[in-house]
């Protein structure tokens, strides 16, 4: 094979070795950007509970979190914050009184203070005989948009909520209690009815008829970094822990998605070291073709450590020259994909900065290699 | 460099036919800066092998080379390699030019690649006495053995080292060229104060003020 075209193919495979290396980190860049990446600073919120299983259906006490499950979670890397939410030990029922004809039998949660997504809780405690009380913003749009709509009853606006009061019945063990409830909040993070966490817990100490479920916590609120972090994932399918959370589908997406940019990483891997391989094979043969010349050279003084460098040095400037090239390649992909419509502006249409550094990096990174190896070839084995 | 010292060495791998008579082999001698000397040696008795390990090409010996109290063989290649620029350095039996290169190339692979007017000066002057002149640009696979070798000669010379060693190098010239080089290589040696040691089968057939040694 002519010299030309023994160049050519071990420049074109080294060109196809980094555009896949580099189009895979610039992908698990972009991935990041799409589906959220880690960082200190972030915090997301997921809301877990155990899968129901015919096992501990009905049973509180295996279907909620006890003290010692919640204080392991808490010591996942990944979490920041716990927050256990507390349930009523009591029934509880609401009527609408003489202003709105209706009556509900219903439940109560509470959850601490810094875990509710209000910004003004200054209202959120029990005062005058009156409760107040958070929903989640889904339960206002489902009466809205799915119930009001079908009874004929007006829609109601978050503020029209906040002025309705209704009649919240507690029924304890020795005696009924009533209070007025009133909105104070909307949650876009918690799917409950909130109500002041010390009010609930002192009513349910009162209570004794459900001791086995002292201390247990159906559902906790979990802030973490990374809401969709493989870690967390794995930990929670470990335990049977489950969210609903979008951010968990998502991860699985991505998961998969650098199950594959890993595999063809590796593949671009495997065809840079085969190419570094090509590379020291092709000084060897270049030493052994001109023999006599370098034999020449050794005994007149020149020396094998710098005639060696002065290869390795051609060969890893042209490394940087493909290198070079290729990151010019990704980045004008980069470019069309950050501008196209479909990504809607999630990712930036340059490179990652860092990537520039590999035009210095790994052509420093094969001057090394490849000078190590063939000068102890060449003094191992040469005949001068 | 101002000494080379053969300290009792004698060849490993084959015993040579002048073992007995020579006084070089199992013997110390001692070559200082500035000498001439001409090693006389029959074929077969070592006379490359021993200009070979005198440059450290090699160590198939017994016994110790050393340059200025240093043994050769407790250096390393670099080092080795290293006395050549201007300690040492051997023109071979076989010449050793690069085909592919012109003669004036090759004479120039001994400034190592060092620009510098006295070293054309040198080229043009050393070529003109050994008449090789009109070859310098002619390539070294296209001339003669007797040309390649005044062309060796001169690329010695170019740059000399203390000590310059020559291996038959007259062996394909005839007697005025033969005369005209060494005239040459004795008088860039004293410039120089370098030592020459030829290693020759016989005397030289002309008068010469080299101290004789037999291998």
């Amino acid at each position: 094979m002519k010299k030309f075209t023994k160049f050519a193919f071990l420049y074109l495979g080294l060109f196809l070795a980094f555009a896949l290396v580099l189009s895979c980190i610039q992908l698990y860049v972009n991935a990041n950007a799409m589906f959220g990446s880690k960082s200190s600073d972030a915090n997301y919120w997921i809301t877990m509970s155990k899968a129901i299983t015919p096992d501990n259906i009905g049973r509180k006490e295996l279907i909620g979190f006890n003290r010692e499950q919640i204080d392991s979670i808490s010591k996942w890397e990944e979490v920041k914050d716990v927050y256990p939410v507390v349930s009523n030990d009591f029934k509880v029922s609401a009527d609408g009184g003489d202003f709105i004809p209706f009556y509900t039998d219903m439940y109560l949660e509470a959850v601490d203070d810094a875990a509710i997504d209000i910004e003004d809780l200054s209202e959120f405690k029990v005062e005058n005989n009156t409760i107040p009380i958070v929903i989640s913003r889904e339960y206002l749009n489902l009466y809205n948009y799915g119930f009001a709509l079908n009874q004929g009853l007006p829609q109601i606006t978050e503020d029209f909520a906040k002025k309705i009061e209704v009649n919240i019945n507690l029924r304890l063990k020795d005696k009924n209690l009533r209070y007025k409830g009133k909105l104070v909040g909307l949650s876009d993070r918690i799917h409950s009815v909130l109500v002041p966490k010390h009010f609930l817990d002192s009513i349910n100490a009162t209570q004794d008829f459900s001791r086995d479920h002292k201390d247990i916590f159906t559902r906790v609120l979990v802030k973490v970094n990374d809401a969709s972090d493989q870690g967390l994932i794995e930990k929670m399918g470990e335990k049977g822990y489950e969210s609903n959370q979008e951010s968990l589908r998502s991860a699985k997406i991505k998961s998969k998605l650098f199950l594959v940019l890993n595999a063809i990483a590796f593949i671009g891997a495997f065809i840079f070291l085969l190419c570094l391989f090509i590379i020291i094979n092709f000084i060897k043969m270049e030493f052994l073709e001109k023999h006599e010349e370098v034999s020449i050279k050794y005994s007149l003084g020149y020396s094998p450590r710098k005639m060696v460098s002065s290869i390795s040095r051609y060969f890893s400037i042209n490394v940087g020259i493909v290198m070079f090239l290729c990151l010019i390649a990704v980045s004008v992909g980069q470019y069309y994909l950050g501008t196209a419509e479909i990504t809607q502006g999630l990712l930036s249409p340059y490179i990652w900065l860092y990537m520039w550094a590999l035009v210095l990096v790994v052509p420093l990174i094969v001057f090394l290699i490849v000078n190590l190896l063939i000068y102890r070839w060449l003094i191992r084995s040469w005949r001068f | 460099m101002n000494s080379i010292v053969l300290d009792g060495i004698s060849p490993k791998y084959f015993t040579p036919k002048t073992i007995g008579s020579t006084s070089i082999w199992n013997h110390r001698t001692t070559f200082e800066k500035g000498g001439h000397y001409l090693v006389i040696a029959p074929s077969g008795s070592g006379k490359s092998t021993l200009a070979t390990a005198m440059l450290g090409n090699h160590f198939e010996y017994d016994g110790t080379i050393s340059y200025d109290g240093v043994s050769l063989k407790t250096q390393s290649v670099e080092k080795v390699v290293g006395f050549r620029k201007n300690g040492i350095q051997l023109l071979f039996q076989d010449v050793r030019l690069i085909p592919d290169l012109t003669i004036r190339e090759n004479v120039l692979l001994r400034t190592f690649a060092k620009k510098n007017a006295a070293f054309e000066e040198k080229l043009q002057s050393y070529a003109t006495t050994l008449g090789i002149q009109p070859l310098l640009d002619k390539k070294a696979k296209n001339c003669s053995y007797g040309e390649r070798q005044r062309s060796a000669i001169l690329r010695s010379l170019i740059n000399p080292a203390d000590f310059l060693v020559y291996d038959e190098c007259f062996s394909h010239l005839d007697l005025n060229n033969k005369k005209n080089a060494y005239g040459l290589i004795t008088s860039v040696a004293a410039q120089s104060s370098s030592a020459v040691i030829f290693f020759e089968l016989n005397d030289l057939p002309f008068g010469h003020d080299c101290r004789k040694l037999n291998l």
